[in-house]
């Protein structure tokens, strides 16, 4: 299994995610965001960070850079995409999850550990974990309010697309969403970083079992 | 040659986080005739065009992919005077 690691300018947990997935045995590498295939790759991590700076918003420049084409190209072949915090905002800029992140409800930046909950472990994601599972992930994001209408709502509960919850609310989250799945179940998107939750000397480890079963990934997605 | 002024801002039912720090702002100096602020922005740019219904061709196709997300925001712009060349 091997996953670009895609490096937006500004993106700046880039070599977290790539330690990510070498330390649970995959191969990764950084592409730029001027590559224009990820061919040789079996799936995408979009990293978080403030790509472009955040100018004009969050994601929005990433959702038109060269690499978003070969993302969404990934994304209709099945491979799996994982979006964490900047990655989660261009994934709903280009409109391969449903809604939108807009500023915390106290606008104020959050950066701290944070109890969620795995509502759905029956993504190729998430099979590591028990269905209801209290995890820790640390969250680092002004703009993670999730934000979608009535209709788009009910269709990701419909669908058992809303895969992470927070325990207690940080940012004013539409029904506490902190990660969501594709209909197809192979874009994950979710605002609080697994990929620093991987050693407990730094606090949690929680966040391993999420890329070791991307590792799984041909076995899992069914 | 033309300039065109593009107004984005949120949808009315989506939090505006700055318009409500503003509106506590501006009461806390005693202005409770003020409310309902909200926080926009304003996009300047010239067009090297002059037929009109190419200008709204252009600017309603990249305000819909890029200078705005419609999911949560909206527009109107207004294609002002002859840009002085």
């Amino acid at each position: 299994m091997k996953f670009a690691v895609i490096q937006f300018p500004g993106s700046n947990c880039d070599r977290d995610l790539l330690n990510a997935a070498l330390k649970v045995g995959a191969e990764a590498e950084f592409v730029d965001y001027r590559t224009t295939s990820l061919e040789d790759f079996d799936g995408v991590l979009i990293p978080g960070g403030f790509s472009f700076g955040d100018y004009l918003r969050s994601g929005a420049m990433a959702g038109v850079a060269p690499v978003t084409k070969a993302i969404k190209e990934a994304a209709d072949a099945g491979k799996p995409v994982l979006g964490i915090c900047n990655g989660f905002q261009i994934l709903t800029e280009v409109g391969l999850l449903p809604g939108a992140l807009i500023f915390n409800d106290q606008h104020t930046f959050i950066s701290r550990d944070e109890s969620l909950k795995v509502v759905n472990n029956e993504t190729a994601f998430t099979r590591g974990y028990g269905q209801g599972e209290d995890v820790v992930y640390p969250v680092a994001h002004g703009e993670g309010h999730y934000y979608c209408d009535d209709e788009t709502y009910d269709r990701l509960a419909a669908n058992n697309q809303i895969v992470l919850t927070y325990n207690e609310n940080p940012n004013g989250s539409r029904n506490d969403i902190a990660g969501i799945v594709n209909e197809k179940g192979n874009v994950l998107g979710m605002m609080p970083h697994p990929e620093r939750a991987l050693e407990t000397l730094l606090g949690s480890d929680d966040g391993l079992k999420l890329f070791r079963e991307m590792t799984k990934w041909e076995a899992n997605h069914v | 040659m033309k300039k065109v002024e593009l107004i984005v801002t949120l949808q009315p039912q989506v939090l505006d986080t700055q318009g409500e720090a503003l509106n506590r702002a501006v009461h806390e100096l005693g202005h409770d005739e003020i409310s309902n602020i909200r926080v926009g922005k304003v996009l300047y740019f010239d067009i090297d065009e002059t037929e009109e219904s190419r200008i709204d061709e252009i600017v309603k196709s990249l305000s819909d992919r890029l200078f705005t997300n419609t999911v949560i925001e909206t527009y109107e712009y207004t294609i002002l005077d002859e840009v002085s060349e």
